[in-house]
């Protein structure tokens, strides 16, 4: 009996390594032939050289005869005819350039005639597929590029070599002008993803005789529009196939009941309607006020705050493909070893800082209140609980096997950049941020990972949770942890209340009795996500309660458990 | 010559008038056996019809006589006689429970079997736990000796066949808990149609939680061959709904009563929990609502109870049943206070409410489960150390000076966890005295010199 469960584990650990080794061979939905439908038309406008969009049609402002345009191939820089193109090879890698021959003129008003390069640059991100990543032609035909190397870091190369230690100006869309100062990497980071998208042109004076300018445009995607509503189809085949999942699995449960005789209630229809929901200011509805607003944040914040945020790299699972969220994502560092020792100081710096800063204030606490996947799921077990379909209650067995699935995705989300693979191709979070945001983004192994999560979600509150590698590591330190679950053992009537609600099933909450102070035990433990449904489904005044910094910040009453019943 | 000529073989016409005769005169004998067996069934009766009527004078008289005992008590609520009416109309009046559609009654035994599901299922539930001096009577002819006198009553009750509340009932619904419970549901399932619950004897692990899961919907399919309703969401969900109002209610009552000094004699709310047992719950509950609101009038105009310097006991042990009132009358009228009591046909009975976490049938019924066993303090599971913690939990919230430990005689399981209380009190210094009785009245001034010493210790120091 032993050795047949030892034998299970190992083999549904094998499977599930396997299964994430070659997740990035297991596609779900990518985007193909996402060049042929662009195009390319010039316009003689006496306007600056610069790139527009409208829709997949682009047009080079200011093109007269003295303006060669680029695009960057696989190959290297090709030239694109006459400036003009019906649509793009498939070779094509999504970025243009336009350079005018190089005149003579006074643009400071110095006196001394100045050389000046005039080019324009443009990434098609939402075009074509979203890939993260600058391009770069590094090309003496575009003497003077910036490359955007990641959400606002532009890196500058004259003629091919870096341009370290140097001030470039940027001239904003609204006249604003910012000044940037390159490090010794060649990068600047003062610019925000909004301002970049509706272009921005970089002026750069080595000395009194030469002036380069290079407008740069970041093609921008519109929210709510046709082309992010093209973005949201694979998350759309997803909700689609968890449906037919969670029908299927209903009609095979009534089944099976019915077969096993125990009818009673059990097969009979879903009701809707009767249940009221009764809102009340208290812990529950903080708690889904703050899930729904960081939910926004984390997708579109970016867009809203710009990258005032961007260096905090929060240890949840909100995607880094979404480069619109308001911070930066803790969980890409983590499972990428090889980029985060690859990165500047400063950002490990931030890296480390902000995990610590989280785990020692919040710990998992973020789980229940901040991680977007996580009020996915809430809403989906909203969802059931609506519809009154019947849930799949688990035990202490099963918890137990799914603490030990867990182990292996923490194996699996720390190991994994270590051997080859990314943990991106796995991980579920991919398939709703980027394209809730409208990212076009391919999915791999992710999709059908994102249908396990939404259906085991909606029969299983937040079962995504139980096995979730992040949160196991923003758990694990919780004896530093501010915010604190504390029982008054004498008050308890140990009715088990806690343990059903529970979504992390711990059950150490009510069988705990024994501490050392009886009024006040510590029942907190590495899973607990502080989502306080035990303190809410808890009858008894006092038995429970959340403390933050040693002050009482969410209690149960017996009064207050009455009111969520009585008619 | 004679004999010779009856020993002839006779003609076949005499051999058939032979017959006859035979038959005829075994047809006269067949008469005469049928007359005495019916004059016999008609002595039964009638001495059956005697002890009926005995049975009617005597019980008429016990519960008039724990009524007035309770009506005389001072600083009674005008708002409590609706509930003294009702034990009246049961035990005195001899009338069925009343249900709004007259509803199947559903006789049930011990709180693990939730009254949702029956109220869902279009049934009314009535606890039978039996405190009756005299059905205790009769049934200790059928009951072996040391039988508790619960149980004994019950049986009682069962024999005479004169209660209506006890002969109406369409189901039985007895869970297994202690030895008595268990003898009787079987002893049960021989005259009626009983539905027996499997009580999980330990209740920390999740297998046998999962399996009372299932044995109520066992129940549930059982109660569906007697009302023909089957379970479904809506329906269970109102139930828990009237649940929920009326523990609402007792919740309020319960703040009400924690006031110190004391707002509500105790024996009062014993009285209204035991008439809980065979009323229809929004009735009662409305009845509750009235003495709260009662209560509160009172609060506010300062008209408390009691004078505050009187012992506060806590009652706990062996359910007190009425018209079994014998203990809390005493402790009330020797001085004391009965402040709480934790018993199983008093507060506790009705006090946890099931927390529905997820809602859909399966997640009321799961929580109806766990309600049943999981914070009970009833003795018969094998770790009970929760009834420590819950009564240390009363002390705290009603100020307990003193307990009083009451053990029905026979009632094992009770008197097994004295002595771990009385350790546990022994550390927090609280006096507690140990009770052992049974329904009859004959040790009254016994225990009046017991609960009185007591009490007095517990007022002058000891």
């Amino acid at each position: 009996m032993k050795t047949k469960k030892i034998l299970t584990a190992l083999l549904s650990a094998l499977v599930l390594a396997v299964l994430a080794y070659f997740a990035a061979d297991t596609p779900f939905f990518t985007w193909q032939e996402p060049l042929e439908r662009a195009s390319l038309q010039s316009v003689d406008d006496g306007q600056q050289l610069s790139f527009s969009y409208s829709g997949d049609a682009l047009t080079l402002h200011g093109a007269g005869s003295d303006v060669k345009a680029y695009g960057l191939t696989l190959e290297g820089m090709a030239e694109i005819p006459e400036a003009r193109a019906a649509s793009f090879p498939a070779d094509s890698l999504g970025t243009l350039a336009a350079v005018r021959d190089a005149y003579t003129a006074d643009l400071d008003g110095d006196g001394v005639v100045e050389t000046v390069i005039e080019a324009a640059k443009t990434d098609m991100e939402y075009t074509q597929e979203f890939v993260s990543g600058g391009n770069a032609f590094l090309d003496s035909r575009l003497p003077f590029e910036a490359a955007l190397t990641d959400r606002s870091i532009f890196t500058f190369t004259l003629n091919g070599s870096l341009l370290t230690g140097v001030g470039i100006t940027a001239l904003l869309h609204d006249g604003e002008q910012v000044t940037l100062t390159t490090d010794g990497s060649g990068s600047a980071s003062a610019l925000s993803l909004n301002d970049f998208r509706s272009g921005v042109t970089f002026l750069y004076r080595p000395d009194a005789e030469h002036t380069y300018l290079l407008h740069y445009l970041w093609e921008d995607n519109t929210v709510f529009s046709l082309r992010w509503l093209q973005a949201m189809m694979p998350f759309t085949i997803i909700l689609g196939i968890s449906l037919i999942c969670i029908i299927l699995d209903i009609l095979l449960r009534k089944h099976l009941y019915r077969r096993s005789g125990v009818t009673a209630g059990r097969t009979g229809k879903a009701a809707f309607g009767s249940g009221r929901i009764r809102l009340r200011f208290g812990f529950s509805m903080v708690r889904w006020i703050i899930m729904a607003v960081s939910f926004v944040l984390l997708i579109w914040g970016g867009r809203i705050l710009g990258t005032t945020f961007s260096s905090i790299q929060l240890p949840v699972l909100s995607c880094p493909y979404n480069l619109d969220q308001g911070t930066g994502a803790g969980c890409y560092l983590f499972s990428h070893p090889d980029v985060l020792a690859g990165s500047p100081v400063d950002e490990i710096l931030w890296f480390a800082g902000s995990f610590v800063v989280c785990v020692l204030l919040l710990g998992r606490l973020l789980c229940a209140f901040v991680c977007p996947l996580g009020f996915v799921q809430d809403v989906i077990h909203e969802l059931r609980q609506k519809t009154h379909t019947e849930g799949i209650p688990l035990n202490e067995k099963l918890y137990a096997w799914l603490r030990f699935i867990k182990w292996i995705m923490l194996l699996i989300f720390l190991g994994i950049g270590l051997v080859g693979g990314s943990f991106c191709d796995f991980c579920p979070a991919i398939t709703l941020s980027p394209a809730l945001a409208g990212f076009k983004t391919s999915l791999y192994f992710s999709g059908f990972m994102m249908v396990a999560v939404l259906v085991s979600g909606f029969f299983k509150r937040r079962c995504f949770c139980n096995i979730c590698p992040m949160g196991y590591l923003l758990g694990l330190p919780h004896r530093f942890s501010l915010v604190r679950l504390r029982k008054n053992a004498v008050a308890c009537t140990e009715c088990g209340a806690c343990y059903e609600a529970c979504p992390m099933g711990i059950k150490s909450i009510f069988t705990v009795r024994q501490g050392e102070n009886e009024l006040s035990i510590d029942v907190t433990t590495s899973d607990c996500i502080f989502c306080g449904e035990c303190i809410r489904r808890c009858p008894e005044d006092g038995a429970l309660f959340m403390t933050l910094a040693g002050k009482k910040i969410c209690t149960a009453s017996r009064m207050k458990f009455m009111q969520d019943y009585t008619s | 010559m004679n004999e010779n000529r009856n020993n002839l073989p006779m003609n076949p016409a005499q051999l058939r008038q032979r017959e006859r005769l035979e038959q005829k005169n075994k047809a006269v004998e067949k008469m005469q056996r049928q007359q005495e067996v019916l004059e016999r069934e008609n002595k039964a009766a009638e001495k059956m019809q005697r002890q009926q009527e005995r049975f009617e004078r005597k019980s008429t008289a016990a519960a008039q006589k724990t009524l007035r005992q309770i009506r005389e008590l001072s600083h009674k609520p005008d708002a409590i006689e609706p509930f003294l009416e009702t034990l009246e109309n049961i035990f005195s009046n001899r009338k069925d429970v009343q249900s709004p559609q007259g509803l199947p009654t559903v006789g049930t035994y011990c709180v693990m079997v939730p009254p949702e599901i029956i109220y869902a299922q279009g049934g009314m539930p009535v606890k039978l736990c039996g405190g009756s001096s005299t059905a205790f009577g009769i049934g200790d002819d059928t009951a072996p000796r040391d039988a508790c006198p619960l149980v004994k009553a019950v049986m009682g009750f069962e024999e005479i066949g004169t209660m209506p509340v006890y002969q109406n009932c369409s189901l039985m619904a007895v869970p297994v808990t202690c030895d008595c419970k268990k003898k009787l549901a079987g002893w049960l399932e021989e005259r009626r149609p009983t539905a027996i619950l499997h009580v999980p004897a330990n209740r920390d692990r999740d297998e046998d939680m999962e399996r009372f899961v299932g044995e109520l919907y066992r129940f549930s399919s059982r109660l569906e061959q007697i009302t023909g309703k089957a379970l479904d969401y809506d329906s269970l969900s109102d139930a828990c709904q009237m649940t929920a109002d009326a523990q609402f209610q007792l919740s309020r009552f319960i703040d009400l009563r924690r006031k110190n000094p004391l707002i509500i004699r105790g024996t009062f709310s014993m009285a209204f929990m035991n008439a809980l047992s065979y009323s229809w719950l929004p009735e009662w509950t409305g009845q509750l609502s009235a003495l709260n609101r009662e209560l509160e009038g009172r609060a506010k105009a300062n008209e408390m109870a009691v004078k505050e310097n009187r012992p506060r006991i806590l009652l706990t042990g062996s359910p007190v049943i009425f018209p079994n009132f014998k203990l809390p009358l005493l402790i009330e009228s020797m001085g004391g206070l009965l402040a709480a009591d934790e018993t199983c046909m008093g507060e506790r009975g009705f006090y946890d409410p099931p927390a529905v976490c997820d809602r859909t049938v399966d997640g009321m019924i799961r929580a109806l489960a766990n309600r049943a066993t999981r914070p009970c303090t009833c003795p018969t599971f094998t770790d009970n150390l929760r009834r420590i913690y819950r009564i240390r939990q009363l002390i705290r919230d009603y100020r307990i000076q003193g307990v009083i430990y009451h053990v029905m005689r026979g009632c094992l399981v009770y008197d097994y966890e004295y002595r771990q209380l009385e350790e546990e009190m022994g550390k927090l210094g609280i006096p507690v005295i140990r009770v052992e009785t049974d329904y009859n009245d004959e040790d009254v001034e016994q225990l009046r010199i017991r609960v009185e010493a007591f009490i007095e210790l517990i007022k002058y120091g000891g």
